[in-house]
């Protein structure tokens, strides 16, 4: 051996690079490089058709079953001679020192994990092919993984890891949704979970001869169905005051007509027969706001608030959110800067306001992916600096965003609710709003996140996939970003002569007094550019007058002579301005069989029952799961993003699906001693 | 931060864009498959197809992801491959390994791998007149130790110990340069 040889490896490294810094640019070797490359050509992606053919895939992955059976038993042999060849590779190796591996047990953990999500991906995926002429080839595992199962990658691992096993690729193969074929190695619902959700109170039947008017905020969070579609997915408890119905409704994209002319949305009622109560109808009102061309959108400033605090160590949480915060970075370009503002015990700026040109892209990308959790929570500090920033940075007439991506757990600085809930409505006025995006299970603080979202001008959504992060800033990201309209409130006024009685399906928790309707100074939710909204009302029809029982005193004014059934009225302000704009009409017609409505109806109609299904609605306890699927059904028409698909595999599995290979999921009733109103249905 | 940069590229990258990313990120990748393989003709080969396959799978590169570390893990794997098919010995254990990746990450953290050269140059810049020479002599003259150390006119001993205190140096400046 050469004495003038370094023995560490960073040593050889620095004697290497020293070599090549002698020698320069090797041009025979790029040269021969640049012909062998030549020689054969690019594999064209294949990833993005993959991705809108989910359901494909995995009839291919069924038909292909028992090919797969086969291979996979050869498969394991290899594996397992990979393996012992790995464990001798090991043996040649004296006196391994551990410590000086610097990976932490954590990082090692997650390193697994991924490689638990990549191996159950590329079950599924068969037909992933890399490497062109590349021989399949086997993964060696270390034991850990290994133990995980004897899925092997045989089409995958020429290079394709990039650090040890996470796979450079595996980011494009999680959580794209279908049933799961990985078993889960236990009931997760049987997992003590600190989850926190508001407890709130179905909207009661009301009667228009007493209370004709009806007002509340539109909501267009979809945060509660993306949780819940996570504990059904995992085959965990779900506790009925996860739901928030209205946001399972509002979680899928209809087809509505859009504004014409340079009007911010387009407004809509109509009504058809109630499914699950014949007698009854029906009321939709549903608003579109303008869509806006992504090259179009204004620039943007953004301060990503980032929770790095202890709680935030899981694989759902911090790699998710960085994953999807670089999906979002990936959609903003020179116009837009970013800031990361940090927080755990305390709050730091790891970035400061980065233009996106392709430098700051890659520092931005870099910020994020140094990212590592550890501390306590000190979630007001954090938004205090961050919206600092965001103000510093204030582009006029462009998007001011904050995006507080977090399990919600503020344990230390401003804890209370109020207090985050005012800091965040005084920034708004100033023009700089908030996105809340929640990451995990077992500590989510859903309602403090609902809250200062609901009254603080902002949007909510919850991230438990890669898919559902590339749904809220990657499909949707205008939306997510750019508001136009804020404060939008709705009051419906029902015609006592048409309709007895009245109850808002959802919204629960957004209903306002009728007399802050015309009141610009109480805030209501904001509507993004493309966003839908929707709301139902189920109605009963007036019951026969009983002139017997009459009260002497009860009024003799007969309802307005009218062939309305309502009346809708909507109250929006433009994003920086402070005076609403009113838009009124009417409905009339007749209601239609739900079942010649348009499919949106019906979808959207599906989605409020698994809602009132899960929240324990007497009402409709009746009416099966099957008839919800059938409802769902022809939407699947038009489900490009496949969401409708996954909603009826949720159903199914909520119906006990028997294929499924988790347990069906539990509904947890409100916990002993808290608040319930019991609401009977009218008459029918 | 060029390296980081491109290490993101436009989803159609073209053949043009990923020759500029050859010619940043190949010598690097040659010292990196020499500290593997211990051999410089091997390692040729390796970056060799490690370039070609990845050319090949570029349409699945994940553009979060770092580049560098890509070719990094293909040329790993190749080598693995290597190894199993020709029966050799595998000269590098996986702590090692770990340490390696480690290293090049720690220093190409902020100027990515492609500006790793230009960092170790300004590395070279800050040494002791002694070191610098005993590393101009050994290196830049291509010269073996005994020719290094009578240029210098100094004994063998001498130079080993100087070349070892450098490439010291030198690693600690590229770590404290992050």
């Amino acid at each position: 051996m050469n004495p003038e040889l370094p023995n560490p490896p960073e040593d050889r490294l620095i004697d290497e690079l020293l070599r090549e810094q002698a020698h320069g640019h090797d041009e025979v070797f790029l040269q021969q490089v640049e012909q062998a490359i030549d020689a054969r050509p690019a594999i064209p992606k294949k990833l993005p058709v993959r991705r809108n053919y989910t359901r494909i895939a995995i009839a291919a992955c069924f038909g292909l079953a028992a090919g797969t059976l086969a291979f996979h038993h050869l498969q394991n042999l290899h594996t397992q001679a990979d393996y012992l060849a790995y464990q001798e590779s090991r043996k040649l190796t004296p006196d391994v020192d551990i410590e000086a591996l610097k990976i932490s047990v954590r990082e090692q953990e997650d390193i697994v994990e991924e490689k638990r999500k990549v191996l159950t991906q590329i079950a599924r995926t068969k037909d992933i092919v890399f490497g062109g002429d590349e021989e399949p080839r086997t993964l060696s595992l270390p034991t850990e993984v290994a133990a995980l199962g004897d899925v092997t990658n045989s089409d995958l691992d020429f290079g394709s890891s990039d650090d040890f096993g996470r796979g450079w690729g595996d980011s494009d193969r999680e959580g794209q949704g279908g049933g799961g074929f990985a078993p889960l190695p236990d009931r997760p619902a049987d997992k003590q979970s600190n989850d926190r959700y508001g407890t709130f109170i179905d909207q009661p039947w009301k009667s228009p001869d007493r209370e004709p008017l009806s007002t509340f905020s539109i909501d267009v969070d979809t945060a509660s169905y993306a949780n819940v579609r996570r504990m059904i997915r995992e085959g965990r408890d779900i506790p009925r005051d996860a739901v928030r119905i209205e946001e399972f409704i509002n979680a899928f994209n209809y087809n509505y007509d859009a504004p014409k002319g340079d009007g911010p949305f387009a407004v809509g009622a109509d009504l058809a027969m109630c499914p699950w109560a014949p007698d009854h109808q029906l009321v939709r009102i549903f608003i579109k706001g303008r869509e806006i061309e992504a090259k179009t959108r204004p620039a943007s400033n953004l301060v990503f608030l980032i929770d790095v605090s202890g709680s935030m160590q899981s694989s759902d949480k911090l790699p998710l959110l960085k994953q999807s915060m670089q999906t979002l970075v990936g959609q903003l370009d020179e116009r837009d800067s970013v800031a990361i503002v940090v927080y755990a015990g305390s709050e730091g700026v790891a970035l400061p306001s980065t233009r996106l040109d392709e430098e700051g892209r890659a520092t931005v990308i870099q910020t994020l992916s140094k990212l590592e959790a550890g501390g306590s929570t000190n979630g007001g500090a954090g938004i205090n600096r961050a919206y600092q920033l965001a103000m510093e940075q204030k582009i006029e007439g462009g998007v001011n965003r904050v995006i507080l991506a977090t399990d919600g757990d503020f344990n230390v600085g401003i804890t209370g609710q109020e207090s985050l809930v005012e800091l965040v409505k005084s920034r708004a006025k100033n023009g700089v709003y908030l996105t809340v995006v929640g990451f995990g299970s077992g500590n989510l603080n859903d309602s403090m996140m609902d809250a200062i979202t609901r009254d603080g001008n902002g949007n909510y959504f919850y991230i438990g996939s890669e898919r559902e992060g590339h749904k809220v800033f990657l499909q949707n990201l205008t939306g997510t970003l750019v508001t136009i309209a804020k404060d939008v409130k709705i009051q419906v006024d029902f015609n006592p002569a048409k309709v007895g009685s009245y109850r808002l399906i959802g919204y629960s928790n957004r209903v306002l007094k009728n007399e802050d309707f015309n009141n610009d100074a109480v805030d209501a939710g904001d509507i993004g550019a493309g966003h839908t909204v929707t709301a139902f009302y189920e109605i009963a029809p007036p019951v026969a007058e009983d002139n017997e029982n009459k009260s002497k005193y009860q009024s003799e004014e007969k309802p307005a002579n009218s062939q309305d059934w309502l009346t809708v009225r909507l109250r929006h302000k433009h994003p920086e301005g402070e005076q609403s704009g009113l838009i009124e009409f009417p409905l009339t017609g007749n209601p239609a069989p739900v079942d010649r409505t348009d499919t949106d109806f019906q979808f959207a109609t599906a989605a409020a029952l698994m809602g009132m299904k899960i929240r324990g609605m007497e009402e409709v306890a009746d009416f099966g799961w099957e008839k919800v699927i059938a409802l769902a059904k022809p939407g699947l028409a038009n489900d490009i993003t496949e969401d409708r698909a996954e909603f009826i595999e949720l159903v199914n599995k909520l119906n006990g699906d028997k294929t499924s290979d988790t347990p069906r999921p539990r509904i947890v009733p409100p916990s002993p001693g808290k608040a319930e109103v019991i609401t009977p249905a009218p008459e029918r | 931060m060029k390296s980081l940069a491109i290490a993101y590229p436009p989803p159609d990258m073209d053949r043009t864009r990923f020759s500029e990313l050859i010619r940043d990120h190949h010598q690097p990748l040659l010292a990196y498959a020499r500290v593997l393989t211990g051999h410089p003709g091997r390692a040729r080969e390796l970056v060799q197809d490690a370039f070609v396959a990845a050319w090949q799978a570029i349409a699945r590169f994940d553009v979060t992801r770092d580049f560098g570390s890509w070719l990094r893990g293909i040329v790993r794997n190749k080598w693995r491959e290597d190894c199993r098919k020709h029966r050799r010995e595998v000269p590098f254990d996986d702590p090692e390994l770990v340490r390696l990746e480690e290293a090049v990450r720690t220093w190409s953290a902020s100027d990515g791998e492609a500006g790793l050269l230009d960092r170790l140059a300004d590395c070279r810049s800050k040494l002791p007149e002694t070191l610098s020479l005993a590393v101009h002599a050994y290196y830049d003259e291509d010269s073996d130790g005994d020719q290094a150390a009578s240029s210098l006119g100094i004994p063998p001993a001498t130079l080993r110990k100087r070349l070892e205190r450098a490439r010291t140096a030198l690693r600690l400046c590229l770590e404290s340069s992050n």
